[in-house]
């Protein structure tokens, strides 16, 4: 299909190189965990997780990190974009059930419409935020009596990883909370590979949101299917169990880049 | 009543005529591997260069009701990395399943450096990829275009592929007017087969933004909009090229198109874009939807089907 088009109504700062865009859009329909491709004529087209719909807006949170972002910086109240989707298997949860939702960075950018969505079907849910440092982390205001945050540097909560906010709430758990508890993940792999051990760990089950390079975003390239099931993120992902990412091969150890060169992760 | 889905192909035997074609899901081993385990016959890699390339910025691809474009740019890890996922491929398809490369080059040294270097990983068949029509301005028309051209270029890869024991398939486009006689100039120069087609070239606008959808402007339409264009190729070309045989591919969506295309004279039948309409369980639904109609037609052998059509009236 051809995009649809938008047009961009507001822009806030989220943290540092981190805004929030946006843009009028009726009925994307999406879920928590969803993504859209977004279209800049002339310059590129990317896929950016979504991070609230309203079925008459919708929101990206974005990095500022290359020529398309650089392009969405300079975007004023009126200008257009192009949008295809939403794409992509969402975040799964029942009613009533409790969300741990874990965010590392700018990861954290489809976590509060997750949060959102999961307290309108009665769920509790609490936000574990981490960052390298303070001016890095994000929504740390949107559930200030849920959210907990970890800093490498220690210069906000809990100095270290949120892996380790996360081991804490688990421990803390009944085996009746484990049942009804799932921890819903998404921000830089090794990050997302402790969180889904530790779910495992203490016999909760997680869902994790897969980065990979996602070129056409409609399960025909074969630019993001993952090792070793051979599967299209943009499809079967972003969003799959952690049962399942510990299971592949590729989960945590590489991904696979524009040309398709596999690029190993920092052991 | 036994129906046999079976076609034996360059002396290689693929459970059944359909045969993911190439620039779709073939990037890695898992990937191919995905598709045969979802009923392809057999698989063919997407195309690679000596170099790693990233191809053209977004939109690459865009589908409709009635046609798929794309203009990817021959994005590709390089001919070391596809060596190394050919090698992974025959691992977890326990060799089991025929393994197409296709190579394409900016040169006739790169042609031949990549053929050489792919050919000597444990591939079944070498495709050699004549006609992208997206790369145009980098590496002049498509060499597919040209009799001259394709046959000169055919005899050059073919004493790198004979001298390694690979078949080599030529793939030609549906823009050159005279595809059956390139075809039959390419046969001259020793290719051991012929796909046709590769996309044809086209172009979409949006009408809101008054601009060009994809990246590259113009790219190559596939799906339902080709189908005729390449049946008709196939047709011509069985015609011209008696002895090897063809991998007809493009619009084929489900069983029927693909029992025209052997109808036509195809003995293959390649499948891409169908995957955006159908999703990667087109494979396994055309290779049923070809089983239904040979019970319903009562017929035991698919090979008795290729190029039928030229004798019915």
């Amino acid at each position: 299909m051809k995009p649809r088009i938008a047009t961009l109504i507001s822009s806030k700062k989220e943290a540092e190189n981190v805004r929030s865009f946006t843009f009028a859009f009726s009925k994307l329909h999406s879920a928590p965990g969803q993504f859209v491709m977004l279209w800049i004529p002339g310059i590129d087209q990317k896929p950016f997780s979504i991070a609230e719909d309203t079925e008459k807006t919708f929101t990206v949170t974005v990095f500022k990190i290359g020529t398309f972002t650089n392009k969405l910086w300079t975007f004023k109240k009126g200008d257009q974009i192009g949008v295809s989707g939403p794409f992509g298997k969402p975040y799964q949860w029942k009613p009533q059930t409790h969300i741990i939702a874990v965010g590392g960075g700018y990861g954290a950018a489809p976590l509060a419409y997750l949060l959102r969505k999961a307290t309108e079907n009665k769920c509790t849910v609490e936000l574990l935020l981490g960052a390298r440092r303070k001016n890095l982390l994000l929504y740390t205001k949107k559930f200030p009596k849920q959210t907990a945050v970890a800093t490498d540097d220690g210069s906000a909560g809990h100095k270290g990883f949120v892996t380790e906010l996360l081991e804490q709430r688990l421990k803390a758990l009944s085996p009746a909370q484990k049942k009804r508890t799932v921890v819903c993940v998404c921000g830089p792999e090794p990050m997302e590979v402790a969180a889904a051990r530790m779910a495992k760990k203490y016999g909760v089950p997680s869902q994790i949101s897969i980065e990979r390079y996602i070129k056409c975003g409609i399960g025909v390239c074969g630019q993001c299917c993952i090792d070793d099931s051979g599967e299209p993120m943009c499809q079967c992902g972003p969003v799959i169990s952690g049962k399942k990412a510990l299971s592949l091969e590729e989960f945590g150890a590489y991904h696979r880049d524009a040309s398709g060169q596999k690029q190993y992760y920092k052991k | 009543m036994n129906t046999n889905t079976a076609i034996t192909f360059l002396g290689i035997r693929f459970r059944n005529p359909i045969v993911l074609a190439s620039g779709i899901l073939g990037v890695t081993a898992a990937s191919l591997k995905r598709c045969a385990d979802l009923g392809a016959g057999g698989v063919t890699m997407k195309s690679v260069s000596l170099q790693p390339r990233t191809g053209h910025h977004n939109p690459t691809m865009m589908g409709t009701d009635h046609y798929f474009l794309n203009a990817v740019g021959l994005s590709n890890p390089g001919v070391h990395e596809a060596v190394k996922e050919v090698y992974e491929f025959k691992k977890i398809t326990r060799n089991k399943v025929p393994l197409i490369g296709s190579i394409f080059g900016g040169s006739i040294e790169e042609f031949l450096e990549v053929a050489h270097l792919l050919c000597a990983a444990p591939i079944d068949i070498l495709e050699v990829n004549l006609s992208c029509p997206n790369v145009g301005d980098e590496f002049g028309c498509p060499l597919a275009y040209s009799a001259q051209i394709a046959s000169d270029i055919t005899r050059k890869i073919k004493k790198v592929t004979a001298k390694q024991g690979v078949p080599m398939v030529i793939k030609l486009s549906p823009n050159a007017w005279n595809i059956a006689q390139i075809a039959a100039a390419c046969e001259q120069a020793g290719a051991d087969a012929i796909t046709a087609v590769n996309t044809v070239s086209g172009m979409a606008i949006d009408a809101t933004l008054q601009a060009p959808v994809l990246a590259n402007m113009v790219g190559g339409v596939s799906g339902a909009a080709l189908k005729p264009i390449a049946l008709k190729a196939v047709w011509d070309i069985f015609t011209t090229v008696k002895r090897i045989p063809i991998i007809a591919t493009g619009g084929v969506l489900n069983g029927e198109d693909a029992i025209e295309m052997m109808l036509a004279g195809g003995t293959l039948v390649g499948v891409g874009s169908a995957v955006w309409w159908r999703g990667p369980e087109v494979f396994g639904a055309i290779v049923s939807e070809i089983i239904k109609y040979m019970k319903n037609k009562k017929i035991h052998s698919l090979s008795t089907l290729i190029g039928k059509a030229h004798h019915t009236l």
